[in-house]
């Protein structure tokens, strides 16, 4: 199935679901600081959450899955946090170190709306090329593999992209 | 050692930097089991962590950008 064009989410099959997203949507929840067993809870709720989902078009329908994703994990931290069950984000938790996406950090506070515009202004002032490879990466979750291919590159090549995009990033939001 | 051999705090930074989005990129592949690794490279040292949290705060803020006018612009552009 191709996903170039406008989906009837309504219309994706499991199997669909399940050979287009179960390894993309296991990443994105690992790396936001599930463990194993979570990212399988969270994938297995996202794609029933997919498959009941009204009968609706969509232009971009891989983003629309992570917007749900996002969405069932934020609900899925705030549950957590209101039970006060272990392994919920806390200021003194070592894991806050380790995968703080989720928590509200003086770091990020700080960062805020501020943060946002420069990070944007930033992504604007990357090269086309470099900015495409990011976005791709980042926003349209393709594989390092996949982009190579679209864009006749190796894959070290990709990863060295998204390198120094992030680095460039860093130096906009952060300056040292 | 004297002040030139020091070790450049900011090129230890930026070079903290580096490793950190390559952790974040390894981290993201679930058939690998780097978490382990990974922290013991972020209780190694200091400027591991501050790369670390960066990373991850430029990552968070990157999702929270989503949705805003001017990323969907540039997709846009892009496509």
């Amino acid at each position: 199935m191709s996903f170039a064009h406008s989906v009837n989410v309504g219309d994706l099959s499991p199997e669909t679901l399940d050979a287009r997203f179960r390894r993309r949507l296991m990443s994105y929840f690992l790396a936001r600081g599930q463990d194993r067993a979570a990212a399988e809870d969270l994938t297995q709720k996202t794609f029933l959450r997919l498959l009941h989902t009204e009968r609706s078009y969509v232009e971009n329908p891989t983003a629309f899955v992570f917007r749900v994703a996002a969405s069932l994990m934020r609900d899925d931290r705030a549950t957590s946090l209101a039970r006060g069950e272990a392994g919920a984000v806390s200021l003194d938790d070592a894991n806050v170190i380790v995968f703080p996406q989720d928590a509200v950090t003086p770091e990020r506070e700080l960062l805020g709306r501020d943060g946002l515009r420069r990070v944007l202004m930033g992504l604007e002032d990357l090269d086309v090329r470099t900015r495409d490879i990011f976005i791709l990466f980042k926003f349209d979750h393709m594989r390092q593999s996949e982009i190579a291919e679209r864009f006749g590159m190796t894959t070290a090549a990709v990863q060295k992209q998204i390198l120094r995009a992030t680095a460039l990033l860093l130096a906009r939001h952060d300056p040292l | 050692m004297t002040r030139s051999e020091r070790p450049d705090p900011k090129a230890i930074l930026e070079a903290a930097r580096a490793e950190a989005v390559l952790w974040r990129l390894a981290l993201e592949r679930p058939d690998q089991h780097v978490r382990g690794d990974l922290e013991a490279w972020l209780a190694r040292r200091s400027a591991h962590r501050r790369a670390w949290r960066e990373v991850a705060a430029l990552w968070a803020l990157l999702d929270e950008a989503t949705t805003t006018s001017e990323l969907i612009r540039m997709r846009q552009l892009r496509c």
